[in-house]
């Protein structure tokens, strides 16, 4: 088992301090200056001139997702990335965001470069090394394929894939012919995804994160023609993590997140008839409690996808997925005879869906846009039947200008305790965020 | 070509088309129901067979609930030697009793044996009644087991129930809940090791009781298992020696298994167990399914020969071919003949027993389910395998056996020894009628097995040996609280029971009666002439309250309920006979009506009468379901064919197959009971078929025009063959349950079903076709077109298939106007080029004067036909779309594919393309106008010529051609004017769908930048909407054109960059 390493944030107040001075001047400018002038315009292309370009965001959650009690969050941030191409077969990149959550309360830091690598064109060859986000999926947000890379959960993000961050990967595409690729990916460094588990009262909290990884996955896609697919594979430690009593620390309650090797073949798909847009995406995956009987270990699952998604009366698009989970060799964690035990596996499987045996759902996402893209709305859910559980999202966003954007949205989950959405009700929240692009 | 065909072929062609998606399609649906296929089990539930409503069902529930349960389990233990009054043997009993109260399920206070709390021994002493469990420990003295001896003399109710009358056997019951999620032999399962541990040389112990015979069931009903593989093999070596090529082994099991699959994995999806009826499932979608994918097979041979040999087609060309062709002939009959199967099943709902339902629903759903895939995954399939090569032409076309009988029932029939056909039908219907005169209704489930089988011979032995193994339950139930203990119901109890005890196969009757006379003697010194109830209600009263002070408050329960309103009589029976029993019911009634008081009611139950209910409600309902589906048939017959006659002839062949079926199981002595009951309706299910295929073959040849012998002998060797090479297979597959020896269920199955199908195929091969030539119906020799009648109701169903599988089909009307679709096609093409790149800016306006800008770096080529074009389309600013990146690629002949990647998702995704109207990112143009409208679909007409900023014009209108380009591209018309010198456009209104004016686009700074192949591009683009005030202005600078950009380019590889 490799050795547990604790990572908290650094609590830098130099850094904090400086983002916190340049995103107040900054604020308080964009917030007058929704048009270009002068200044504004200079700086803006000198940024863009060598290659950076990025947000300044302000907003206001009514919850955080920390599942505590902390209600009415601001936070302030600065989201930049940069990108130089030195010649056409060389690239650098780098993204990242600095910021404070909960401004003036807690002031928690968020700061994190969520990519930075460089990229290599050899022919037939891409190649991508360092820090950087690796997405896998054609089904539309829930993705079983997409085990490579974290998300986290606890940021407080209107757009949905701005949760993502990379970890330290080595990743190649061979291009077969011009529609077949061929990816292999190497992650010698693992990152988790970061989440509030709820747990039983009078629990402590510990991770356990593996410092040496070794992960890797193949791909093979096609990628053009009417139809795109790909089979994948991937071994390598799980970023959702699995919970159980820490034996050193009793009798005191500490419930220990630790992370163990899976492996997932996948397959998904995309193709269109007609006006429709279908879409599917299956994954096995089997784990490290492959008889099922350790309720600390997750227990081997089939997750699937399938959806179809049209668009109507001008830019009206609607997606509605369907999703099944299953779960075989599956132990009911709640007949665990240790009440402790019991209790902290139940949530350890509501968190990994696995509270069930086979869990169904059905996902949608209705979008529109009006007045030539500047104003677009957007409502998506996903509700589980049983255990039932629900996640409700409308979002709906203006562009004052080319620079300046507003969001309001919520996010609304139910449902009940035994649902991995019902679990996290603590964390329903309005949310707006007013954003300045440079 | 009539429409209904035209539809067909468009919808096959758009099958062959994607036939890629198709098999990816079905095949996951396939997997995924597979999935829920694997979770099925073979439970048996007796409750969902049961008819609620019936009485004999609302007394026995009722007395469940009263009294207890009515899975009872039996052990006899009988020593080799003695009897039973030995320590050895007790020991074992009171091991047993105590082992069975801890197994899971059990009713612990109705367990009753020597050792059981409940088994009291009641006594008259100087005190008052003394109430004492007859055996608290096992006896070791010989004093203290004469004194058990006594005990057990004294107390009648446990004669032959749990002591045989002659002392040899002894007996432990074990009352059981129900089945629980592990079905009867998981409580079978649970007990057999108790009775392992007891077996051993000094003992015979026997098990029985319902809940033995139910695990029974459920573990000979496993046996599908194998008998479903071995029944694919038949059916598919039968199909081989029949086609004498692989793909006629395989193909046309490929849809009945697939089919089997999608049926199962939906029950497995419903969570609805395997049983006694669903169990038959997967045989008979197999025999259904494989029916039509010969039928489709055969003619797919026959349309590829005709190919080969008056086309000049290459074979792969006459294969692509023939798949659309025998479609075409076929699919229509296919979906006829198969609705009508389907909703012979689907009418089984009318069943009140849920199992039945729920077995004609599946049975359904499996049928639909391979029609579904003989008209998609088939074809798809069938278009993707090579062409049949030349040798398995030969062998496919070699005389063999069948066609040698096919040609000699065409000449008999087309002969002067047509009269033998009715000869032959009437001799079968007479001989049938016998057997029908000789059908005895009985059901049973020990009937079910084997006399050989253990199971039986431990059942008969406890039979011989004790009351009985099966039970009747009387139920008397008064008005009032203690209406039991009024001594004119206890007497009357009394008699009825003495009166039960003098009926065949009565072994022992128990009841409170029993109990209060044994207190009246006890009480009275043991005397015999006490032993009857005593006339006072107060004594009786009295005694109870003696005995509840030294016996426990649930000794009784099983007997009366706690304020003494209801009893029950328990009578042991030694057969479950339904026939018996129905007449016992009626003896039981007439003797309660003479001597119950009216204060009271009786009625019966027990798993006997509940036996007897399913049957006399199976039987009702069997006639109905033969009425049924008869009706069904010949409805739909009738409407399809649009004649009554054709109704009649498809029914015939059906119903002299169920009327044989009768035939045979009277002469056989096979009782019409719950599995035989459903027998004809699988019959008429797969056997409507036949006559429905070989009537559309008739029709076809004879409209052919072909002279009776010839079109009769076409007719027997097509459609006839296929009909006898199914028959034979599905006879063959039911033929293999005959190998579960021992089960008769599978027996029966295996004997009717293949009668009546080569009954059925006999009648529909001869008798069919011998009344057809006899009353020349017009349908058959006059029907006109076929197209006009027959094929309307199937090619509706087609053309919805085909509707949502494939989008709008889009007819190819007569061209417009020359001269100005010359005139667009020409515009179309001239400011296409060849390969560019370029960088654009977007402005866009709002009404108030607000601007956004928006810039990109496009490059586009066009794709070796010279008129599609691949676009790629980088977005530089602003910020928020930086690095989004789309990919067109248009096809002419199908819709366009397009990606687009968006950074924050860090994934390209491909996108629905064929959204034309909507605004090319949110500017004023749409993605229709971007890419060009195709010519094709439009009428153009020149309305007149005019210049535009002194540029002389042709003004060219342009109306949808269909309803759906109009909907795809939002636009009513559009009007362009068009260069006359290089037939650019200058200007162009577009109108909305209602008719108004929406937007004005225009175009400036045309230039030639390809002089070689004359083509031109504009600097800027501008489109004001109308409606809204907003405008955009597009500016394209940098253009560089021919810049060899390789395809590849052209490739999500590319689009992925920061």
């Amino acid at each position: 088992m490799p050795q547990c390493a604790v990572r908290e944030p650094s609590r830098r107040g130099f850094l904090r301090r400086a983002t916190r001075i340049f995103l107040a001047a900054t604020l308080s400018t964009a917030a007058t200056a929704s048009e270009d002038n002068g200044t504004w315009s200079a700086l803006n292309s000198t940024l863009n001139k060598f290659g950076i370009d990025g947000s300044v965001r302000a907003s206001r959650w009514t919850s955080n997702k920390m599942l505590d009690d902390d209600k009415g969050v601001d936070n302030a941030m600065l989201w930049a990335r940069f990108y130089r191409k030195f010649t056409d077969d060389v690239g650098v990149y780098a993204a990242g965001h600095v910021g404070v959550e909960d401004l003036g309360e807690s002031n928690r830091d968020r700061n994190r470069l969520r990519e930075g690598y460089v990229d290599l064109r050899l022919n037939q060859w891409d190649l991508r090394i360092g820090k950087q986000i690796i997405a896998w999926g054609r089904a539309d947000r829930i993705n079983p394929t997409d085990n490579l890379t974290p998300r986290d959960f606890t940021l407080l993000v209107p757009e949905e894939d701005d949760n993502r961050f990379g970890s330290l990967a080595l990743r190649s595409k061979m291009a077969i012919g011009e529609q077949h690729s061929l990816h292999a990916v190497w992650l010698p460094d693992f990152r988790p995804h970061r989440y509030p588990v709820p747990l039983p009262a009078g629990f402590g909290m510990e991770k356990d994160i593996p410092d040496d990884a070794d992960n890797f996955a193949v791909k093979f896609e096609q990628s053009g023609g009417r139809v795109d697919w790909s089979v994948s594979y991937y071994y390598g430690y799980d970023l959702v993590p699995d919970w159980r009593i820490k034996a050193s620390a009793l009798p005191a309650l500490v419930a220990q997140a630790t992370h163990h090797k899976i492996q997932v073949l996948g397959l998904d798909g995309a193709t269109t008839a007609g006006q429709y847009g279908i879409r599917w995406e299956f994954a096995y995956t089997r784990t490290r409690d492959s008889d099922g009987d350790d309720p600390e270990i997750k227990n081997p699952f089939f997750f699937g996808v399938f959806g179809v998604e049209r668009t109507v009366m001008d830019n009206l698009s609607i997606n509605v997925q369907m999703y099944s989970r299953y779960v075989s060799k599956y132990h009911d964690p709640s007949n665990i005879a240790n009440p402790v035990v019991s209790g902290v596996a139940t949530q350890s499987a509501i968190s990994s869906n696995q509270g069930k045996k086979a869990e169904y759902g059905v996902t949608t996402r209705i979008s529109k846009k009006w007045w030539n893209d500047t104003l677009e709305g957007e409502f998506a859910a996903v509700y589980g039947f049983d255990p039932r559980g629900y996640l409700l999202r409308p979002k709906v966003t203006y562009a004052f200008s080319d620079r300046l954007k507003g969001i309001v949205g919520a996010e609304y989950y139910g449902g009940s305790d035994e649902s991995f959405f019902g679990s996290l009700s603590d964390n329903r929240a309005v949310f707006a965020e007013v954003s300045y692009w440079f | 070509m009539p429409l209904g065909q035209r539809i067909l072929a468009a919808y096959i062609e758009q099958i062959l088309r994607w036939r890629w998606l198709v098999i990816g399609l079905i095949t996951l649906i396939t997997v995924v129901l597979l999935t829920y296929a694997k979770n099925l089990r073979m439970v048996i539930d007796p409750n969902t067979m049961l008819p609620f409503e019936h009485p004999y069902v609302v007394t026995t529930l009722e007395v469940e609930k009263i009294f207890g349960s009515k899975y009872v389990v039996v052990i006899g233990i009988t020593p080799k030697q003695g009897d039973i009054y030995q320590s050895a043997v007790l020991e074992k009993v009171q091991r047993l009793t105590n082992k069975l109260r801890e197994s899971p399920g059990v009713v612990r206070e109705n367990l009753l044996s020597l050792s059981a709390r409940k088994a009291k021994d009641i006594l008259g002493t100087a005190e008052g009644m003394e109430v004492r469990p007859l055996m608290v420990e096992v006896p070791r003295s010989a004093e203290a087991m004469q004194r058990l001896r006594a005990a057990v003399q004294r107390n009648s109710a446990y004669h032959n129930s749990i002591v045989a009358k002659d002392g040899r056997t002894t007996a432990v019951l074990a009352e059981f809940r129900d089945a629980g999620g592990g079905g009867f032999r998981e409580i079978m399962a649970n007990i057999e090791p108790l009775l392992a541990a007891e077996r051993d040389a000094t003992v015979d112990i026997a098990v029985g009781g319902l809940p033995d015979f139910l695990a029974q069931i459920e573990i000979f009903s496993d046996r599908i298992v194998w008998l479903f593989p071995l029944a694919v093999l038949i059916v598919g070596l039968i199909h081989f020696e029949a086609f004498r090529t692989w793909q006629g082994l395989i193909l046309p099991l490929v849809t009945p298994l697939l089919a089997v699959v999608w049926g199962l994995g939906m029950m497995g999806a419903a969570k609805i167990p395997l049983d006694i009826f669903n169990g038959f499932t997967p045989i008979l979608i197999l025999a259904v399914g494989a029916g039509h994918a010969v039928q489709l097979l055969k003619r797919y041979y026959e349309e590829y020969h005709r190919l080969r040999e008056t086309t000049s087609l290459t074979p792969h060309a006459a294969n692509r071919q023939a798949v659309v062709d025998s479609i075409i002939a076929v699919g229509p009959v296919m979906l006829t003949a198969g609705l009508v199967a389907a909703l012979g099943f689907f009418s089984l709902t009318v069943f009140h027993i849920t199992s039945v339902r729920v077995f004609g629903i599946f049975t359904g759903i499996g049928i639909l389910g391979a029609l579904i895939l003989e008209m998609t995954f088939i074809p798809a399939l069938r278009s993707m395998l090579p062409a049949p090569s030349d040798k398995e032409r030969s062998l496919e076309r070699k005389e063999r056996f069948w066609d040698r009988l096919t040609n000699a029932i065409a000449d008999w029939l087309t002969g002067p020894k047509r009269q033998r056909v009715y000869f032959a039908a009437g001799l079968a219907i007479a001989l049938a009628l016998v057997g029908l005169s000789r059908v005895t209704v009985d059901s049973s489930t020990k009937s079910l097995f084997a006399d050989w089988l253990p199971i039986k011979q431990q059942d008969r032995a406890l039979n011989e040996r004790l009351g009985g193994t099966n039970t009747v339950y009387v139920l008397v139930k008064g008005a009032e609280p203690d209406a039991i203990k009024n001594p004119a119901v206890l007497k009357a109890m009394d008699a009825l029971q003495v009166f039960l005890q003098q009926q065949p196969n009565i072994g022992k009757t128990v009841s409170l009666a029993d109990f209060i006379k044994r207190m009246h003697r006890a009480m009275n010194g043991d005397a015999a002439n006490f032993d009857v109830i005593p006339d006072s209600a107060d004594l009786i009263a009295q005694y109870l309250l003696l005995y509840s002070m030294s016996g426990e408050p649930a000794d009784f329960d099983t007997y009366v309920d706690y304020d003494y309103k209801s009893a029950s009589i328990t009578a042991f029976l030694k057969t479950d006979s339904s026939h018996y029993v129905t007449g016992l019911i009626d003896k039981i009634d007439a003797f309660a009506k003479q001597h119950f008081p009216n204060s009271v009611q009786v009625s019966v139950g027990g798993s006997v009468p509940q036996g007897a209910a399913l049957t006399e409600v199976l039987v009702n309902s069997k006639i109905w379901n033969i009425v049924q589906i008869a009706s069904v048939v010949f409805v739909i017959s009738s409407l399809v064919f649009r004649s009554a006659f054709a109704g009649l002839l498809v029914l015939t062949p059906l119903l002299l197959a169920v009327l044989v079926n009768f035939g045979v199981m009277g002469l056989t002595g096979i009782e019409l009971n719950i599995p035989t009951s459903l027998i004809s309706a699988m019959a008429v299910g797969i056997g409507a078929d036949y006559a429905i295929y070989l009537l559309y073959r008739m029709r076809e040849e004879w409209q052919h025009g072909m002279d009776e012998r010839a079109a009769t002998r076409k007719v027997l060797a097509t459609a006839g063959k296929a009909s006898l090479f199914v028959a034979s297979a599905v006879a063959g597959g039911y033929a293999v349950q005959l190998l579960s020896f021992g089960f008769y269920p599978h027996t029966w199955n295996a004997i009717l079903i293949a009668c009546a199908m080569l009954v059925s195929v006999t009648a529909a091969l001869t008798l069919l076709p011998a009344l057809v030539l006899k009353f020349r119906p017009r349908f058959v020799f006059d029907g006109g077109p076929m197209q006009l009648k027959s094929t309307k109701a199937a090619t509706v169903a087609i053309a919805v298939i085909a509707v949502s599988l494939s989008g709008a089909l889009q007819p190819r009307s007569a061209r417009a106007a020359p001269s100005a679709v010359e005139i667009m096609e020409k515009n179309f093409l001239v400011a296409k080029l060849g390969d560019s790149v370029a960088d654009a800016t977007f402005t866009l306006t709002n009404k108030n004067g607000q601007q956004r800008v928006r810039k990109t770096f496009g490059t586009t080529k066009l794709q070796a036909n010279g008129v599609d074009n691949m676009r790629m389309t980088r977005f530089l600013a602003p910020a928020d779309i930086k690095g989004t990146v789309s990919l067109l690629i248009e096809n002419s002949d199908r819709d366009d594919d397009m990606w687009i990647y968006l950074p924050a998702l860090k994934k390209v995704r491909r996108m629905v393309a064929s959204e034309k109207k909507s605004s090319f990112v949110g500017t004023d143009f749409s993605y229709g106008d971007v890419i060009g409208h195709k010519v094709n679909e439009w009428n153009h007409q020149l309305v007149r010529e005019e210049p535009v900023d002194g540029i002389a014009c042709y003004v060219i209108e342009s109306t949808p051609k269909t309803p759906a380009v109009k909907a795809n591209t939002g636009y009513s018309k559009r009007v362009g004017w068009i260069r006359k010198d290089s037939l650019l456009t200058q200007k162009g209104e577009l109108y909305d769908e209602t008719g108004e004016l929406w937007k004005r686009i225009g175009f400036v700074g045309w230039k030639l930048v390809d002089p070689a192949n004359g083509r031109w591009s504009a600097d800027e683009l501008n489109a004001q909407d109308l409606q809204s005030g907003h405008s955009t202005v597009i500016k394209i600078e940098n253009l560089k054109v021919n810049q060899g950009i390789k395809d590849d380019y052209f490739t999500t590889r590319y689009m992925e960059q920061p």
